[in-house]
């Protein structure tokens, strides 16, 4: 399985803006288990995200705990400003502009987090800031000297051309590819996870068996390719299933209050599709 | 489009099926685990995703250990030999490349290490799934405290295997290996031909991982702390792991050997058990060490100094390595004298005598059969005499590491803003040792740029049965808070009850007439009286000077459902939900003007200060009012349909603000509600809105906890700030030095600088629905509607703010370097015999000029620093960062001498002013602001301290625990020193005078 759009997700760290306001680094009282930055793209914090909304204004870590989550759906975003009919140079400073408010400051933290899914907080929040064009605001308070998020809209613009037809609601199809983002992110990882180890061969070959299918693909062509037997290819698919299932399960996590309800937001997920 | 062979679903451009990858994810069918091995290991292994067999040849067993970063497996090795061995992995999501490489060089150091007492490095590889593992001896051995408290073998022996344990932590440390985290399970005693013999494990881990840790990450990292409470050393808890050098290591070696010798713990880790980790880590830094003489007698003398040396606070007073520790024990051994001893003649001789002892006996006997009598005498004495000294000693270094540690706790605290905390604890660090001149030059500071707020004694509650709250007053000239309480019981009568704020906090309780129940309540803008409105109409005041209750004699139709007040609190317009409004005389309770008639619900009003216009709300409505002659000055003005949610009117009633509930805010002008201009955009809905006296600022909150200041002719912002978490209950722009008081609707309270940016508060304890505040601002008062506990703040606004600066110097009078640009030259300071400098980090390097080494662990700032500049005697250094908080250094040390001060503005140019006082500041407004260095005022009296406890209303007890002080003492101090011309008396009198009356810091006395 190759990944057309991985290029395009780029590094959507938080831009520090020179008068940004932190407390002292010392000044930290808040128990985040975040982690230092990372290079891997996958790399979740066990704080649940809402706590880390509420964080995020006076810790520099929750701040980045939510930016490696949130940054892995940017797409989304993108494209739902883009289906309200923003031009293309517009629809990425607003989506430059909204995660950046997300990020650095305490705004948008009232909007609807009842729920507890990042993904209806990140779309009520969307909504919230469109509603404000936050982006005169800024622009008169904050002037130049910003950093910008180098989003590559080409590559975006290109792929919501080839999205599916548009005569849906936006909300549906905001969740539809939040849905696309987080398999895109787990995929990604997954294979990142192979490459690094050095089966990345294993990767392409098994991939295959990661979908749903009635009736599941050939182990023995695959064991040909790879060279192996059949019985280890067996071994080495079901170790890949687990590990997306697990990946899964963790990317989930992250956009949800507890883990409890991870199931739930996968059977919603499937919803998703299966609606239409 | 393409579609899903599977389910026949579009396919989106992301080339594979969602659903499909979905439900393939959701279903997972079991294939046949014969392929499998039975693994009987630790459920973390699964968990981990690991393979049960390493590279093929280690098959993982049970779970020996975990830390923040690694698991310790046990593990059977099958190639080429079969023997027992212990296997490390990382975690898994701690494979950035970095963390990786860094555990290889780590392995490599490790593998060059060869001691009897290390455990050693057999093998390295890595996991299927990329992260790195070490392979390490297996050691069977119980931890050494265990050792020894089951054997309990002789001092002696104890000593010895410490010194063993020292040796090869040495040995480590000469390859260049910290260990980082000693502590009892990391040593193992084994026993090999009746021999006791160490073996340090686990070495390196932490180093191998900490460097990109910053030191916050120590505080948030909850599992991943590098060290142990209790033998982690304090720089490393203040400053992270990567400041640690050998002598953190010999602090844990200290604690070690605390625990051999004692049995106990220096800090009892299962105290520790279900606290935070910062909770953890401050207990462990902060409690007072307990002699270990007085665990173990026998200990007194050379071991206690040793011991004591060991776990010093500071680095530089500990041994400088664990082979100086293992010296310093020999001697002891040998009756040499030890290093840690504060030297005297006598106590040599002794030694000397002790080491020769045979010589000395005959020496003695000679001398016994001459002054037999007297000589007894005289031996008793020096016995005494010598253990004084000893008793004397300990004391001293117990109390300046105590001295020590409060102070770096103070400092932490105040970083969180826990002001009154701060104070407390370092008025303990000075108790302990007066003249550290660090924490009394961070306390006047401290007291003068902080508003100390304190939440008067008691909750304020009337008994069971009121429990609605309908309006609140308080009024800090009387000090008195008065409420109106209703009850959920139809036939019960409203209440009002009022406090005394110095009485006794039983309120004085005053049954309303029953019948017609109180609609709304609030308090005049003079604070000294309540404006009550009924259900039925009726109007009514309570004085909160005699609690007089006094009804007005004439009626309105239907229920009062709005008041304004004009600025003088004579006058006061109210609404009612039939559409009346009308101006009352409150001084006389008689009608002002004749009734005007409107249509529907009267939800807001809004009075000019002269009560000559007026605005009302009035369903969907604006209507301008000419009150004094009740008739309508312009047409009805339909409002947008978002729904408005607040009305002000400036006092000069030119202008009208109106809020929405999609925060925007229009302007109109008064009376002939014109439109001003495009409206004004705040995050939320649009919860307060308030003038300034000179009727051109609008503060406005909303109900994201966002505070927007507008001047409103020109329609332009002049300051934003997300003050709050929650929504914002009221903004309150103070008199005092053009503060604005904030009240959250989270309980917070909040003294913002608009200009300055510069923001101070206190929490409360409770959400609430209800607040009020004094004129001055002095006195705040918040309740929740519903079981009302009311809450009491009082709070002196009097800090110390930038002033504009009259005559800004033409030159620096100290030395000044400024960053040029982010990632460009670095900023660069050379003092006489220190420099000064700092990159584009975070950080600002002090270093000897003559020697060029660090003084001190770098210099932490929360941004990148952007200007740096010394007093003129050099003594004292001042940093602003790019985001503009200042903070001011000792010089030569690199103490903090003053929290940091936030003024939340980027300066352009900094110059130090030549009387080397006070410096001065270019903001980005191209104004120059001014503000003092700190004074350092010399040792600090007793009554000071007393009078900051006051001040903060607490006082920390040597055991640890606090009791309360009364505030009022700080005025029985005050007055006590009236005539007293010392620093701390002039700043105790600066604090308690009113901002208006007194100079905008205070200033040392001339010398």
């Amino acid at each position: 399985m190759t990944l057309t759009i991985a290029s395009a997700f780029t590094d959507l760290t938080p831009s520090r803006h020179p008068v940004q306001s932190h407390r002292a680094v010392t000044s930290s009282e808040s128990q985040v288990k975040a982690d230092t930055p990372t290079e891997a793209a996958g790399f979740f914090p066990a704080t649940p995200w809402s706590q880390l909304v509420r964080l995020r204004g006076d810790d520099a870590h929750a701040q980045a705990a939510l930016g490696r989550v949130c940054k892995l759906y940017w797409y989304p975003v993108y494209a739902h400003i883009r289906g309200r009919g923003y031009s293309p140079h517009d629809a990425e400073d607003h989506t430059q502009g909204f995660f950046t408010r997300l990020l650095e400051r305490g705004d948008l933290a009232e909007v609807d987090q009842k729920n507890g899914r990042l993904r209806s907080f990140i779309l009520a929040a969307v909504k919230n800031y469109l509603q404000h064009a936050w982006r005169h605001d800024q622009a008169l308070k904050r002037g130049g000297g910003r950093e910008h998020v180098d989003l590559d809209v080409m590559l975006a613009e290109d792929r919501l051309s080839r999205e599916m037809a548009d005569n849906d609601d936006p909300e549906h199809q905001f969740e539809q590819r939040w849905a696309v983002a987080l398999l895109e992110n787990v995929l990604r990882e997954l294979e990142a996870e192979y490459q690094r180890s050095g089966r990345g061969d294993a990767f392409a070959a098994l991939s295959g068996f990661l979908s749903w299918k009635a009736e599941p693909p050939s182990h023995e062509e695959a064991a040909k390719k790879l060279g192996i037997n059949e019985q280890a290819t067996r071994v080495a698919v079901h170790r890949l299933r687990k590990r997306y299932r697990d990946l899964l399960q963790k990317h989930i996590a992250a956009t949800v209050e507890n883990e409890s309800e991870i199931d739930a937001e996968l059977d919603h997920l499937l919803q998703i599709f299966s609606a239409h | 489009m393409p579609s899903c062979p599977e389910c026949g679903r579009i396919l989106p451009a992301a080339g594979f099926c969602p659903h499909c990858l979905l439900k393939g994810g959701l279903e997972m069918p079991e294939v046949e685990t014969s392929a499998f091995q039975a693994v009987q290991a630790a459920p973390e292994i699964a968990a981990e995703g690991l393979e049960s067999s390493l590279m093929g040849r280690y098959q993982l067993g049970a779970k020996l250990g975990e830390g923040g970063f690694g698991f310790v497996f046990e593990a059977t090795q099958t190639q080429p030999i079969r023997r027992e061995v212990a296997v490390k992995v990382l975690k898994a999501g701690m494979n950035a490349a970095q963390v990786i490489a860094r555990f290889e060089m780590e392995r490599q150091a490790l593998a060059l290490m060869n001691h009897p007492g290390i455990a050693r490095v057999l093998d390295a590889g890595e996991t299927q799934d990329g992260r790195p593992f070490f392979v390490m001896e297996r050691v069977h051995g119980v931890p050494v405290t265990q050792f020894v408290r089951e054997q309990n073998p002789p001092l002696i022996a104890r000593l010895h295997l410490f010194m063993e344990i020292c040796d090869a932590v040495h040995h480590a440390h000469t390859k260049g290996v910290i260990h980082r985290d000693l502590k009892p399970s990391n040593i193992l005693v084994t026993v090999a031909g009746g021999n006791p013999h160490v073996k340090v494990i686990d070495f390196g881990l932490a180093k191998a991982l900490d460097t990109r840790l910053t030191r916050r990450t120590i505080y948030t990292l909850h599992d991943q702390i590098i060290g142990t409470p209790g033998y982690i050393s304090p720089e490393q808890v203040e400053h992270g792991a990567e400041v640690a050098d050998v002598r953190g290591d010999v602090y844990a070696l200290g604690a070690l050997l605390y625990e051999m010798l004692t049995d106990v713990a220096v800090v009892d880790q299962k105290s520790l058990a279900g606290k935070s980790l910062h909770e953890a880590l401050r207990e462990a830094t902060t409690r007072r060490l307990i002699p270990p003489s007085q665990h173990q007698p026998r200990l007194r003398g050379d071991l206690e100094c040793i011991i004591l040396k060991t776990l010093a606070p500071e680095p530089d007073r500990r041994y400088a390595s664990a082979d100086a520790l293992a010296q310093d024990i020999l001697r002891y051994l040998n009756d040499q004298p030890v290093l840690a001893h504060p030297a005297s003649p006598r106590y040599t001789l002794g030694k000397f005598a002790k080491r020769h002892r045979r010589a000395a006996v005959v020496a003695l006997g000679f001398m016994l059969a001459i002054f037999a009598a007297a000589g007894a005498g005289i031996l008793h004495f020096m016995q005494q005499h010598h253990e004084q000294q000893m008793v004397e000693a300990h004391h001293e270094e117990i109390l300046l590491g105590q001295s020590w540690k409060d102070f770096q706790t103070a400092r932490l605290i105040s970083e969180h803003g826990r002001h009154s905390d701060t104070i407390a604890f370092l008025c303990s660090s000075l108790r302990a040792n007066p003249e550290n001149e660090i924490a009394s030059t961070y306390l006047c500071s401290l007291m003068a740029q902080n508003a100390i707020g304190f939440r008067l004694a008691g909750d304020l509650r009337v008994e069971q049965g009121w429990d609605a709250l309908v309006g609140i007053a308080a009024s800090s000239a009387r000090r008195r808070i008065a409420a109106v309480f209703q009850s959920s019981k139809q036939d019960r009568p409203d209440l009002i009850a009022r406090w005394d704020v110095e009485g006794t906090w039983r309120p004085q309780k005053l049954i309303l007439p029953s019948g017609p129940r109180v609609s709304i309540a609030i308090a005049s803008p003079d604070d000294e009286f309540l404006l009550l409105g009924f259900n039925d109409g009726s109007l009514a005041r309570y004085d909160l000077r005699d609690g007089g209750f006094v009804p007005f004699a004439e009626k309105m139709k239907g229920d009062i459902t709005a008041f304004a007040f004009a600025a003088d609190s004579n006058f006061a317009l109210a609404g009612t939900a039939k559409g009346e409004v009308r101006l009352w005389n409150v001084a006389t309770q008689q009608p002002a003007a004749p009734t005007i008639a409107l249509q529907g619900n009267i939800t807001h009003l809004a009075l000019s200060a002269d009560a000559k216009h007026a605005l009302a709300l009035q369903q969907a409505a604006l209507i301008s009012l000419l009150p004094r002659t009740g008739t309508m000055a312009a047409p009805p003005l339909a409002m947008p349909q978002e729904g408005v949610t607040q009305i002000a009117m400036n006092p000069q009633g030119t202008l009208a603000a109106v809020g929405l509930s999609n925060g925007h805010v229009i302007s109109h002008r008064v009376p002939d509600l014109q439109p001003m201009s495009a409206p004004l955009t705040l995050m939320g809905s649009v919860s307060t809105l308030h003038f300034n006296d000179s009727g051109t600022t609008l503060a406005a909150g909303d109900s994201h906890g966002y505070v927007n200041v507008w001047h409103m002719p020109e329609a332009r912002i002049t300051s934003v700030g997300t003050l709050l978490r929650g929504p914002v209950h009221s903004v309150r722009p103070l008199a005092a030095r053009g503060l604005v008081l904030i009240i959250g609707t989270q309980g917070e309270i909040r003294l913002w600088h608009p200009t300055a940016g510069t923001r101070r508060g206190h929490q409360g304890r409770q959400q609430i629905s209800h607040a009020t505040s004094s004129r001055e601002g002095t006195l705040v008062v918040m309740a929740q509607a519903k079981g009302p506990t009311l809450e009491a703040w009082e709070q002196h606004p009097g800090v110390i703010t930038p002033q504009p600066c009259v005559k800004p110097p033409e030159k620096s009078a100290g030395l000044v370097a400024s960053l040029s640009a982010p990632g460009g030259a670095p900023l660069t300071l050379i003092a006489r015999d220190r420099t000064y400098r700092s990159d584009s980090t975070n950080r600002l390097e002090i270093k000897d000029a003559a020697t060029g080494h660090l003084v001190c662990a770098p210099l932490f700032h929360d941004n990148l620093v952007s200007h740096a500049a010394l007093t003129p005697d050099q003594t004292m250094l001042l940093t602003i960062t790019v985001e503009g908080t200042h903070r001011v250094w000792d010089a030569h040390s690199g103490e903090p001498l003053q929290p940091p001060l936030k003024c939340g503005e980027r300066a352009s140019t900094v110059r130090v002013l030549a009387h080397g006082t006070s410096y001065a500041y270019k903001s980005d407004d191209g104004e120059w602001l001014e503000l003092p260095f700190p004074v350092k005022p010399g040792v600090l009296p007793a009554w000071f301290l007393d009078f900051a406890e006051a001040r903060a209303t607490k006082r920390l007890l040597p055991n640890g625990s606090t009791e309360w002080v009364r505030h009022e003492k700080q005025n029985e101090i005050v007055t006590a020193h009236a005539n007293d011309t010392s620093y701390p008396a002039i700043l105790a009198r600066w604090l308690m005078a009113a901002p208006k009356e007194r100079a905008p810091w205070p200033s040392p006395p001339a010398p």
